[in-house]
């Protein structure tokens, strides 16, 4: 095992990683004076690794939309008992999420950390899953999925994906559909769980006030047995360039039209570039759409949005897009001004002045972060999923130049790649 | 002057000439420091839209700043600080609540003065708006009427959240606590900037207001806040204490129909205890047995032996002493789910508690106690409840009351509990 310190003045902050033989990571971020603690084991594993080659196999496993937050679920239930309850007894609060490209479970505790910690590492290399089990986890799975076919908030932005992706599986919702989830069994659970729930595959994460040493050589000796195995092939269909759909509609019970406009990137951005390109394209959102921005103040003040209006921007390792969101009587005509002031600032050229500002508004944000061990523990998991450094998240922004941000403006807005999807309401 | 160590919380209360209570919660943990400042306000039904539309009207502009935008820019500015406001309903009291967030100088290039520049923005907005001849600015005031009209509307938009509001709304028809803190549409067209203009002033010189200063400042900061806010309250208008006592002579029912897949079942009970009382610690522990989460009894009879639900929880209000029963349920199973969470509440009455049911209720309260100190936004809400109902406790303090509490004061607080209204969500057109 190898370990390292990372450390970063400008934020006060400091790491300590922990590389094990058998390919797990550690990290322990202190954070002194804290009473909570908090921590997560995570695999690079989520709703889009549908389709896959098993390390010992020649042939494509395909399994069911929804298998990996199937799996999420059924991981709490032990030979000897559920987790939730083990966390209960200990006082702490024990908790798992599915996105995209990862699973993690996690728990805070304020006190016995230790034996709260132990339980998390065992926890999720035991699994215990039975027939009886499986199906009695069907009925609440399909009640949140339910749920979250009633949020107009979620509708539109799966919606949003569906009219930019062809072929691309994000576009599928992360828990599947009831009929995808009926087809999930024991057999097919443990072996998305053999394959992805690997020392190599996953990370551990501990932000509080905690003893590093103690939390990495807890880790060894639990390890130990462990060996290394080869990479996971993951399969993704090419997406084609360009979007699926100029507009996706669909009716629900709202008060007004909830809309998402946005763009797709054609190219994926690999490498070391990545920092500057998502920093940059942060930076862009706000600059063009943010509460400071001629756009948003034009837009709200002829009563077209109002304040709940989102500009964001998101990148994974094999997809990137923009958001615009927010509610609107006439989503249409939302997007036919955005369209025409983003033309207008195309010929006479980006604010350097909007450019400063912003930039000093990242820097500052980005610190927010390091107030709750909860959001630091969310946020390092997810960036470090991507490729991307969390230390280094503050750093981008302050090396950031006005040149970068200029190219990047002429790459990602284009025309030709621009989507929409509108939630009207069933009785307006 | 209350002090307060243990648990992170270094807490100083100050009563200054203008009449404001500042609230510092001294601690170096955060990299930001946020300034809160609370106007107490009685939820009424003939003043609470006009309330709601004053913070949505100050954040338009404000003397120095005259726009949205100048206000937006400005806080670019001064490192992507966060300013916000609006109102927040505790108990019957309707709050507005103005809030700015500021990264800490020592963190920053050029060590500027920006918590200083904080204040002065916040204060602007808040003391200074900006006007014209008849007030507000009537443009601001317009659009504002639109924009809350909207915001009144899309309440049904979150499911979930709405379920509670509706039931609540229900239950408590002609009682303060039925009004929801945005008001009702049906009032705006009737407000002007001169009628909101006199109510935003008798509400800054007449209200109780609070301001909650969370960061790594002291004493000495304190006096130079106490300078730069503007406002003066003489405390004249107060707000009555809610009625907790209440007898319910018939369960009510309400059916709602709304385009949905999913039903929602929500029951609102009178628990006739709150903050005030001495039991109020019995109830909490025994809201944390019934509904406060994964370890409660309808958590693990409603979804983990049953599988009817993906979220069921009961949630209290401590001021006005109701307790809330929610869960999302296929309307074909609203009467299996039903008989479910009656028959834990049935449970607990006949002393059907087990003590690992008890003991783990009384842990989960104290992790969450405990973590208070640790969650910005988590310990600006505890230290208002304090505020409002006048309490100095700790952390320490209450954590030794929950402690205290018995399984034998759980039964018998079980006993004052009863339903009052029962309220469903049913897909549009089904059975």
């Amino acid at each position: 095992m190898k370990k390292s310190t990372i450390e970063n003045s400008s934020i006060g902050e400091k790491l300590f990683v922990c590389e094990y033989d058998n390919g797990l990571k550690a990290f322990v971020l202190p954070k002194k004076g804290f009473t909570k603690k908090y921590a997560t084991y995570s695999t690079h594993y989520g709703s889009i690794d549908s389709e896959f080659i098993i390390p010992s196999e020649k042939d494509i496993t395909r399994v069911p939309d929804g298998i990996a937050h199937f799996l999420e679920h059924k991981l709490f239930a032990q030979k000897d008992g559920d987790v939730m309850d083990k966390y209960a007894a200990l006082g702490a609060s024990s908790n798992a999420y599915t996105s995209f490209d990862h699973t993690a479970y996690l728990f805070s505790c304020s006190e016995e950390f230790k034996k709260c910690f132990e339980l998390l590492v065992n926890f999720v290399q035991n699994p215990y899953i039975t027939d009886e089990s499986v199906e009695k986890e069907k009925g609440i799975i399909g009640q949140e999925i339910r749920m979250y076919d009633d949020n107009p908030n979620w509708r539109v932005f799966f919606n949003f994906l569906d009219a930019l992706y062809q072929k691309h599986p994000v576009k599928i919702d992360i828990a599947g559909t009831v009929e995808s989830i009926s087809g999930i069994n024991k057999e097919t659970l443990y072996k998305c769980y053999n394959t992805f729930y690997h020392p190599s595959n996953m990370i551990v994460f501990v932000a509080g006030d905690v003893d590093h040493d103690w939390v990495f050589e807890s880790i060894a000796s639990n390890q130990k047995i462990k060996e290394y195995k080869p990479e996971i092939k993951r399969i993704f269909p090419d997406e084609p360039k360009g979007i699926n759909k100029k507009m996706v509609e669909q009716k629900m019970e709202v008060s007004a039209p909830l809309f998402i406009i946005g763009f797709k990137e054609d190219t994926v951005n690999a490498g070391p570039d990545y920092a500057v390109h998502s920093a940059g394209m942060n930076i862009l959102m706000e600059m063009l759409l943010g509460k400071g921005s001629d756009i948003y103040t034009l837009l709200y003040e002829k009563g077209l949005i109002t304040s709940n209006f989102d500009a964001d921007y998101t990148f994974e390792s094999n997809y990137s897009y923009s958001t615009i969101g927010g509610e609107s009587r006439n989503p249409e005509e939302v997007r036919e001004i955005i369209i025409n002031e983003l033309n207008k600032i195309f010929s006479k050229g980006l604010d350097k002045e909007s450019f400063e500002r912003i930039k000093k508004m990242k820097i500052g944000s980005t610190l927010k972060i390091f107030n709750s061990v909860d959001k630091i523990g969310h946020q390092f998991v997810a960036s470090y999923m991507k490729g991307l450094e969390f230390f280094k998240l503050s750093d981008a922004y302050r090396n950031i130049k006005f040149e970068n941000i200029e190219s990047i403006f002429k790459k990602h807005f284009i025309l030709d790649n621009i989507a929409m999807s509108v939630i009207r309401p069933t009785h307006p | 002057m209350a002090f307060e160590k243990g648990n992170g919380i270094n807490l100083k209360k100050y009563n200054t000439k203008k009449g404001i209570n500042i609230i510092n919660v001294k601690t170096d943990k955060f990299k930001t420091a946020s300034i809160n400042l609370f106007i107490h306000n009685q939820l009424d039904r003939e003043t609470v839209t006009q309330n709601a539309l004053i913070p949505m009207v100050l954040k338009r502009g404000s003397k120095d700043f005259p726009t949205m935008q100048e206000i937006s820019r400005k806080l670019e500015n001064l490192y992507g600080s966060f300013f916000d406001c609006g109102v927040v309903k505790k108990g019957e009291r309707q709050l507005q609540h103005f809030f700015i967030d500021g990264v800490n100088e020592k963190y920053l290039p050029g060590g500027e003065k920006l918590l200083d520049s904080c204040a002065k923005l916040l204060d602007n907005i808040v003391s200074k708006p900006f006007l014209d001849n008849n007030g507000f600015k009537c443009e601001y005031v317009q659009q504002e009427k639109d924009n809350l009209s909207k915001l009144i509307q899309s309440r049904k938009n979150d499911k979930v959240q709405y379920a509670v509001e509706r039931c609540y709304e229900l239950m408590c028809t002609g009682e303060r606590y039925g009004i929801h803190e945005w008001g009702k549409v049906e009032d705006l067209d009737s407000i002007t900037p001169e009628i909101l203009s006199k109510r935003y002033h008798e509400n800054i010189s007449k209200a109780k207001i609070d301001i909650l200063v969370l960061g790594d400042v002291g004493e000495k900061w304190i006096s130079v806040l106490e300078d730069i806010i503007g406002v003066k309250t003489d405390n004249s208008s107060l707000v009555e204490k809610e009625e907790i006592k209440k007898d319910v002579s018939a369960i009510r029912t309400f059916v709602d129909e709304m385009d949905v897949n999913q039903g929602k079942l929500s029951m609102g009970f009178r628990t006739n205890t709150s903050l005030a009382d001495s039991d109020y610690y019995d109830l909490l522990v025994y809201n944390s047995i019934l509904g406060g989460g994964v370890h409660s009894k309808l958590f693990q009879n409603v979804r983990e032996k049953n599988s009817l639900a993906y979220y069921v929880f009961s949630r209290m209000d401590k001021f006005k002493g109701t307790m809330m029963i929610s869960s999302g349920v296929e309307s074909t199973n609203f009467e299996k789910a039903k008989t479910i969470i009656l028959e834990q509440l049935d449970d607990i009455k006949a002393g059907k508690v087990t003590g690992e049911e008890y003991e783990t209720s009384i842990k989960a309260l104290e992790n969450s106690l405990r973590n208070l100190a640790d969650e910005p936004i988590q310990l600006v809400d505890f230290c208002l409840g304090q505020s409002i109902i006048g309490s100095d406790d700790s952390v320490e303090e209450i954590l030794k009351k929950i402690r205290s509490v018995k399984l034998d004061d759980v039964l018998k607080i079980s006993q004052k509990i009863n339903l009052d209204t029962i309220h469903y969500i049913k897909p549009r057109g089904g059975r």
